[in-house]
């Protein structure tokens, strides 16, 4: 069980904080999650070994996701605009305000991204993991992953928040 | 285009706003110990697997039972069987007034059929029907594509948007994409963004089209048939209090402004002047925000937007022909291939053998002339 929780300690954060970006919902995201670590664990003899696992992790956690989105994508497609700005908007006063400022528009833009462009846009940037390790992620070809990083990038370049933001800072 | 590092400072930034739970690590270790738990001290959990010998047992124990209950169906005429069995279950679904078929689909299809038939008596739906201003709402259904029945007119604002990801055989990539093309312009539409990935011999493609919000379904019906629906989304959201909102704001701020403009001509101290400046500066500015936001309503609200991802089914390699051949035939090949591998294996041995010959040789050769040596300079 040691190496239960050393793995847990070391792999939970950003696999729950991915489930968030993911998911726009922490609650969401902590079933998911707990749900991924509980299947990989009882399956850990079959997960190859080193940077593998952490693909197979994730590959994990996206399905977990991804199923959670499909199961409620009726409640989701009934959401507004209001509901897709659910993203907290970080509130550490310590934070600069500038950081504090592109969190929000691009929490919003993102949210703004589909399902298939905004995970992998998240294990990316987020995840930091490289574009063959999202391929095994999401059970997509890794050209496809490069198509979908280019667009989703191309997409929040054009997201009216993200473009004003980007538009004061030049101002600044 | 925004940047890598931006991306991943602000990704950071976002995932930081949400905390760990602290009793999640918990939680999980809570499901996972109990069955350890009941291990008795020193035994891992992998000990549940079976040996090596023993698995190999079973799998064949389970491949001959399989077998065995193959050829028992064949001689004893198990599809009569079969037959049976799904007559006696339809009979039971019809007993239970639930019919098999309605309208010649599956039961699990009924409800879908009659929801893309008739239109579902949505509250949503029917304010939207009345023309009024319902509040945002969306209606997702991509099997009935239920958004082409909306009514749009001049006072309700629709922004219809698709995801549609698509994989193709019969057809390339590229000849997929120029279809998708020419399906926007047929009906005033346009491409907003195409990419198109041809590395590693792996096409895909991404394309955005903007089409007319009437001719939403249709395009989306053709870019369907162009290959294997792997998945689709759409919705459509009423965004007309939104766009009436923003009018009113943009109206009620133009007023500020006019009233503040006849306050400036009035005042009469710098400072006031200066104070009423910035007022209607940041009125102005607080108006050019909102009509870009208009403008991207009106944009949305005029053209629909699908974007089609694009993958190319993997080609099947063909298998490698095997040639059938004649008892005679495989007798020749054997001979043949017998005799090469016993000039292998001669060549094999007489390698080593003229290597100590050689040897032999050599250290002969050497004696002798050291013997020479010797014997000229006792001389």
């Amino acid at each position: 069980m040691d190496d239960l929780e050393a793995w847990l300690d070391e792999a939970y954060p950003r696999a729950y904080r991915t489930a968030c970006l993911v998911l726009r919902s922490p609650a969401d995201a902590e079933d998911a999650v707990q749900e991924a670590f509980l299947r990989v664990w009882r399956f850990r003899d079959a997960i190859p070994g080193g940077d593998g696992r952490r693909a197979w992790l994730y590959r994990v956690v996206v399905n977990a996701c991804l199923s959670r989105v499909r199961s409620e994508k009726t409640w989701r497609a009934h959401t507004g605009d209001e509901e897709l700005q659910r993203i907290p908007a970080p509130s550490d006063p310590q934070r600069d305000a500038e950081d504090a400022a592109l969190a929000s528009c691009l929490g919003g833009a993102l949210a703004r991204l589909p399902e298939h462009l905004r995970v992998p846009v998240v294990l990316r940037y987020y995840s930091g993991l490289p574009e063959k390790d999202i391929a095994v992620a999401i059970q997509r070809r890794p050209g496809t992953v490069k198509s979908r990083l280019a667009e989703a990038r191309r997409r929040l370049s054009e997201d009216p928040a993200l473009a004003e933001w980007a538009g004061l800072e030049v101002a600044r | 285009m925004i940047s890598d590092d931006l991306l991943e400072r602000g990704f950071g930034d976002i995932a930081a706003g949400y905390d760990v739970p602290p009793h999640a690590i918990d939680d999980i270790l809570d499901q996972l110990r109990p069955a350890d738990a009941a291990e008795p001290d020193g035994v891992t959990v992998t000990h549940r697997r079976w040996p090596t010998a023993r698995r190999t047992w079973l799998l064949s124990s389970a491949a001959a039972l399989i077998v065995l209950v193959v050829v028992a169906f064949a001689v004893g005429g198990g599809g009569g069987t079969s037959t049976h069995f799904n007559m006696n279950s339809e009979k039971s679904a019809v007993t239970n007034g639930l019919s098999p078929v309605v309208g010649g689909r599956a039961p699990g299809t009924a409800d879908t059929t009659t929801s893309g038939a008739v239109a579902a008596p949505l509250p949503a739906r029917a304010g939207l029907q009345a023309g009024s201003a319902a509040p945002k709402t969306a209606i997702t259904s991509p099997q009935t594509s239920t958004t082409s029945r909306v009514p749009i007119d001049s006072l309700t604002k629709i922004v219809q948007t698709g995801e549609l990801d698509l994989q193709v055989d019969k057809i390339k990539v590229a000849d997929a994409v120029s279809k998708l093309t020419a399906y926007a312009n047929g009906v005033g539409g346009f491409v907003a963004n195409s990419q198109t990935s041809e590395g590693d011999g792996d096409p895909s493609a991404s394309v955005t089209l903007r089409v007319p919000n009437s001719s939403f379904s249709g395009v989306l019906g053709q870019a369907r048939a162009l290959g294997k629906v792997q998945s689709e989304q759409t919705k459509t959201a009423d965004v007309t209090a939104q766009y009436v909102d923003v009018q009113a704001r943009i109206t009620a701020l133009k007023q500020t402004k006019a009233t503040y403009l006849r306050i400036l001509t009035s005042a009469s101290t710098i400072g006031d002047i200066l104070s009423v400046q910035q007022q209607i500066d940041d009125t102005q500015t607080q108006i050019e925000q909102l009509q870009g936001q208009l403008k991207v309503l009106t944009d949305q609200t005029t053209y629909a937007t699908l974007t089609v991802s694009i993958d190319q089914k993997p080609r099947v390699k063909p298998a490698a022909v095997v040639h059938h051949q004649s008892g005679l035939s495989k007798a020749v090949h054997r001979s043949v291939s017998r005799f090469v591998h016993g000039v292998e294996a001669i060549i094999g041995v007489i390698g080593p053998i003229v290597l100590v010959l050689l040897l032999i040789v050599l250290g002969w050769l050497l004696t002798k002339v050291g013997y020479r040596v010797v014997r000229r300079q006792m001389v």
